[in-house]
């Protein structure tokens, strides 16, 4: 079902209470993104790798890019869309490799880690003076992933993501997954959610 | 299409009967015309689309998927508009080009076009055109997604694309509705997070406070001034009022004949050129928001023609009906034409018939509704209650 269609279903289905239609598409996308956050993070609890299902790469054939903030001295990647909050360092960003697949490997950080590692000297102790780092960390913040530990190869290359992707990222005419077998589940959550709702000066054509 | 002529003889004939039917003069007729044509309109219009007949009866003046360009969001409807019939649509997915530039992809020897384009809502070999772009052809390309607001498209990069309106349109994009909102509505919509107008949910608001601007005047004949406005969209017998014009005489509210597209003329004595702003309320103009929109398709009905019929009168006192589009018809020697103009080889008119512009089955309508204004007319009570018998009846009908 695409993401276009499953807003309709729920439409569809609501103007069994309201005739109108007044519920507007923003807030029918809202109702259904909150519904499967809620489904992808039962998902989570039972086992993050089932989470591959739902998950996104970006950067595969254009590279993400690694970039320095010259005032803080940090490199950092923004993330290319919103994700999906997990209860988990890396959060809703399930992976980090470098755009080469190169031999860097990435560990996610919280971000006190990531204060604490820039405060010591851990650091100094992972390579070998003049070597490249052969690991890196990383830590969300936001809307960017900051890094700790980049050789320039990486900061070169940029990275690729994979991203648990929300349902508002998903294009209109593309086919959305669905939590495994949970579609009635996630509708009827999403009924209830708006049927709770008063339409009025949602979409109402003038009628009021 | 319904013959003014056969209305009047009709109607006439009726009228007979009662042995004082040509106290029913035609320009009586054309008075009540105008008021019947807009009161069958109005009666149906109460009632449209409530079902198919209704539909069929209004079909002539349904103007169906008009393509309106919009400025900065706003566009003049057509004249003759009257109101919407649903919503106005646009095509979607579509999206507005903010930035080009270059990216390096994967395998690929030469850099490629990134267009940013903020929530372009494609995904992945999604077909798209772009337009507006200086230097580089995207046509019937795929996108690869890189982001929420941009993706590439394999096209070489060759340099820096100035741009003009650039925006891009899907192969196959499907149309999605213009939410049409009142004033006080849209006041709280835009300052909304969720509900705010966006490209994939617009909204518009209409008003009839239209404006447009005169570069020239000049000489439009004896008693008459002629304006220069470049697609005016004005229509004979609308009222302007013309105000801030350098030359302060002309500054006034007229009736106004089109005599072109960007041209019309208004009573007033010419004295120079000059610049000047006009204003009409008989045209209406919808604004959509996001302002980013270039066009929206709309559904609209159009108001009926005003049915005339126009004639002169022989020597002979015989009435001769002009056709609707009867151009340089001679009024004979002897005879005398509507206005009061006589006759002679050379005396030629245009004939300013209308036709009724409803299909032939609302004919009896038409009539009966005639005829219970021409029994107010000719002081009848047995005509104006048979007439409204009937023009109940007929409307019980549809």
């Amino acid at each position: 079902m695409t993401k276009g269609e499953m807003r309709s279903s729920v439409q569809g289905a609501l103007r069994r209470i309201d005739k109108t239609a007044k519920f507007h598409d923003a807030l029918i996308d809202r109702a259904i993104e909150s519904s499967m956050n809620q489904f992808l993070y039962d998902i989570y609890r039972k086992d993050p790798r089932d989470l591959d299902a739902y998950t996104r790469e970006y950067g595969t054939e254009v590279a993400l890019a690694v970039t320095e903030n010259e005032s803080t001295e940090e490199y950092y990647t923004n993330i290319p869309v919103p994700y999906v909050a997990l209860p988990e360092k890396n959060s809703g960003v399930r992976y980090v490799v470098g755009h080469n697949r190169d031999h860097t490997k990435f560990y996610p950080m919280s971000n006190r880690e990531m204060l604490l590692a820039r405060t010591s000297y851990v650091g100094s102790s992972t390579a070998e003076d003049g070597d490249p780092f052969t690991r890196s960390f990383y830590a969300v913040q936001g809307q960017k992933l900051i890094y700790f530990q980049v050789n320039s190869d990486l900061v070169s290359a940029g990275v690729r993501m994979g991203i648990v992707i929300p349902f508002g990222v998903y294009a209109d005419s593309e086919e959305v997954n669905v939590p495994f077998g949970q579609d009635d589940k996630v509708f009827i959550s999403v009924m209830q959610k708006l049927m709770q709702q008063q339409p009025v000066d949602q979409r109402d054509n003038n009628k009021d | 299409m319904i013959r003014s002529e056969d209305v009047y003889n009709i109607t006439l004939g009726l009228l007979k009967k009662d042995a004082r039917g040509q106290g029913f003069g035609i320009d009586e007729f054309n008075h009540i015309s105008s008021l019947v044509n807009m009161e069958l309109y109005n009666s149906y219009v109460s009632k449209y689309e409530i079902d198919a007949a209704v539909s069929d009866i209004l079909a002539p003046f349904k103007v169906r998927n008009t393509n309106v360009t919009l400025t900065a969001g706003l566009a003049r409807l057509p004249g003759v508009f009257d109101r919407l019939a649903g919503n106005p649509t646009i095509a979607y997915p579509w999206g507005a080009i903010t930035l080009t530039g270059t990216v390096t992809v994967v395998n690929n020897a030469n850099a490629k076009v990134k267009i940013t384009s903020p929530k372009h809502n494609l995904k992945n070999g999604d077909i798209i055109t772009a337009t507006g772009l200086s230097v580089h052809t995207v046509t019937s390309k795929a996108i690869t997604v890189i982001d929420r607001d941009s993706f590439w498209v394999d096209v070489n990069w060759t340099g820096a694309d100035v741009l003009t309106n650039a925006a891009w349109t899907l192969t196959g994009a499907e149309r999605k509705q213009v939410d049409m909102v009142g004033e006080l509505e849209y006041s709280v919509r835009v300052g909304d997070a969720n509900l705010k107008p966006t490209i994939a949910n617009p909204v518009a608001v209409m008003d009839s406070n239209v404006t447009g601007s005169i570069s020239a005047f000049a000489s439009g004949g004896a008693g008459l001034v002629s304006a220069t406005s470049a697609a005016h969209g004005l229509t004979t017998g609308m009222t302007v009022t013309i105000s801030s014009s350098t030359v302060s005489a002309y500054n006034g509210t007229y009736p106004i004949t089109v005599t072109g597209t960007g041209t019309f003329t208004f009573s007033g004595t010419y004295t120079a050129t000059g610049t000047a702003t006009w204003t009409c309320y008989d045209l209406t103009q919808i604004t959509v928001y996001p302002a980013t929109l270039t066009s929206i398709n709309v559904n609209y009905l159009k108001f009926p023609p005003v049915p005339f019929l126009d004639y002169y009168v022989t020597s002979a006192g015989l009435m001769v009906f002009m056709i609707e589009g009867a151009k340089q018809v001679n009024i004979p020697a002897g005879a005398e034409y509507r206005t009061g103009t006589v006759g002679g080889a050379a005396v030629y008119v245009d004939s300013a018939t209308i036709n009724w512009g409803w299909d032939k089955d609302v004919l009896p309508h038409i009539i009966y509704a005639i005829l219970s204004k021409a029994g107010l007319n000719i002081q009848d009570m047995n005509t104006i209650n048979l007439a409204i018998a009937e023009e109940t009846k007929e409307e019980a009908q549809v």
